[in-house]
């Protein structure tokens, strides 16, 4: 058994309620197997000698599912920069093709504005971005060819990291010193 | 030689899967905002259909997200998206750094449309000549699906799982599973393996699919 291939968890929903939501089958949900488990319902359902009552997971008390998001983006080429300068209300970027890897890195000038308000505290020198330009089908509008800028957003060093960093330097200083 | 052209991929998909304990409770799309994992923007309107001690499943524009207490998957259908979805996973798990993992999948499902019913057949009967099972089955046998694995040689080790099958409408459908197991049960040796090979196996895996269809096409 391949414990990392790919499931899909829609086979964990069976039946649904009066309202069309979801109920979830607690016997399908996958358990450790060292888990302790209170109130078993697959054992309660064996049993012979009482009447099986109708016991039915607990509700799903969320909102019907939406249906799902039917907007696709055609990718015609994808890069990977980072910037290099910023300049009042531009900036400059140096640009790695991905879709064609063997293209020379290309330098990039931008409009600050093609960076969505929600990313503009992470545009300074150094921040690594993807770039991608596509067609755009959203449910009832026309295709559309977007140009799309996305920040790369990593949190800073733990301090495990900074502490871990700190002490190998100090090894390789005293081996150093030793030497 | 006769060298066609390479099938149209109608479906590209990439998931990552990790076997550890997690607690799928934490796990919802304000959490992602409130760390700078996502912008604001992409936490609003989510789809959630579960925030449970036992489940947690919802939807960004771009990303699925589906968490059990042993097992977390995340995929995304936006090849634009590849890297960023391997970000995020990197970002979630810088935090959790106390998170016991054991395994790691890095997986691809590439989805190819062959021209016609002649050459959808061409891949099964390539992969699984017909002529010893035409001796015991009365009628046509025809191949639902293929499973291959293979170790790898290089870094990170482990094992790459194929599972070929087709699909209605003429379609090829390769899963492809790049197993590794993470010997220290540690977050960071997670960090590490994505952030060092993870593009590295997505092309491999890319290239499988490519591989196999354009061999078989030649033939």
């Amino acid at each position: 058994m391949n414990d990392t291939a790919s499931i899909n968890y829609d086979d964990v929903t069976t039946e649904t309620d009066e309202f069309n939501r979801p109920l979830y089958d607690p016997d399908k949900l996958p358990r450790k197997s060292t888990e302790e488990v209170l109130f078993d319902i697959s054992s309660y359902r064996k049993a012979t000698w009482i009447e099986e009552p109708s016991i039915r997971a607990p509700r799903n008390i969320l909102p019907p599912k939406s249906s799902k998001n039917l907007d696709s983006f055609k990718l015609l080429q994808l890069w990977e920069g980072y910037v290099s300068d910023i300049n009042g209300d531009e900036f400059t970027a140096t640009v790695c093709d991905r879709t064609n890897p063997d293209y020379p890195n290309e330098e990039v000038v931008f409009s600050i504005e093609e960076v969505t308000p929600d990313d503009r505290e992470l545009l300074q020198k150094g921040a690594v971005f993807y770039w991608s330009i596509g067609y755009a089908d959203s449910i009832g509008k026309p295709r559309s060819r977007e140009s799309r800028i996305r920040f790369r957003r990593i949190p800073g060093w733990t301090q495990r990291e900074i502490d871990s960093s700190r002490n190998k330097a100090k090894e390789l200083a005293q081996l150093f010193a030793a030497d | 030689m006769n060298n066609m052209a390479t099938p149209n991929l109608i479906e590209n998909e990439a998931t990552i899967v990790i076997v550890g304990s997690f607690n799928p409770a934490i796990f919802h799309p304000e959490w992602l905002k409130r760390h700078g994992l996502i912008p604001a923007v992409e936490a609003e309107g989510v789809d959630v259909e579960i925030v449970h001690n036992e489940l947690a499943k919802f939807s960004l524009r771009w990303l699925d997200i589906e968490i059990t207490s042993n097992r977390f998957q995340a995929k995304t259908d936006d090849i634009a998206q590849f890297m960023p979805l391997r970000d995020l996973i990197m970002g979630m798990f810088q935090i959790l750094e106390h998170t016991p993992i054991s395994q790691i999948g890095i997986n691809r499902k590439l989805v190819y449309q062959m021209k016609d019913e002649a050459e959808w057949h061409k891949v099964g009967d390539t992969l699984a000549p017909k002529r010893i099972w035409e001796k015991c089955l009365p009628e046509r046998p025809g191949l639902i699906a293929l499973a291959i694995q293979s170790a790898r040689n290089n870094e990170p080790k482990g094992k790459t799982n194929i599972k070929l099958s087709g699909a209605a409408g003429n379609k090829i459908v390769f899963d492809i599973n790049q197993h590794i197991e993470i010997t220290d049960n540690q977050a960071s040796s997670l960090i590490e393996i994505l952030n060092k090979n993870w593009q590295r196996l997505q092309d491999e895996s890319e290239n499988i699919g490519k591989t196999i269809i354009q061999e078989i096409l030649d033939e």
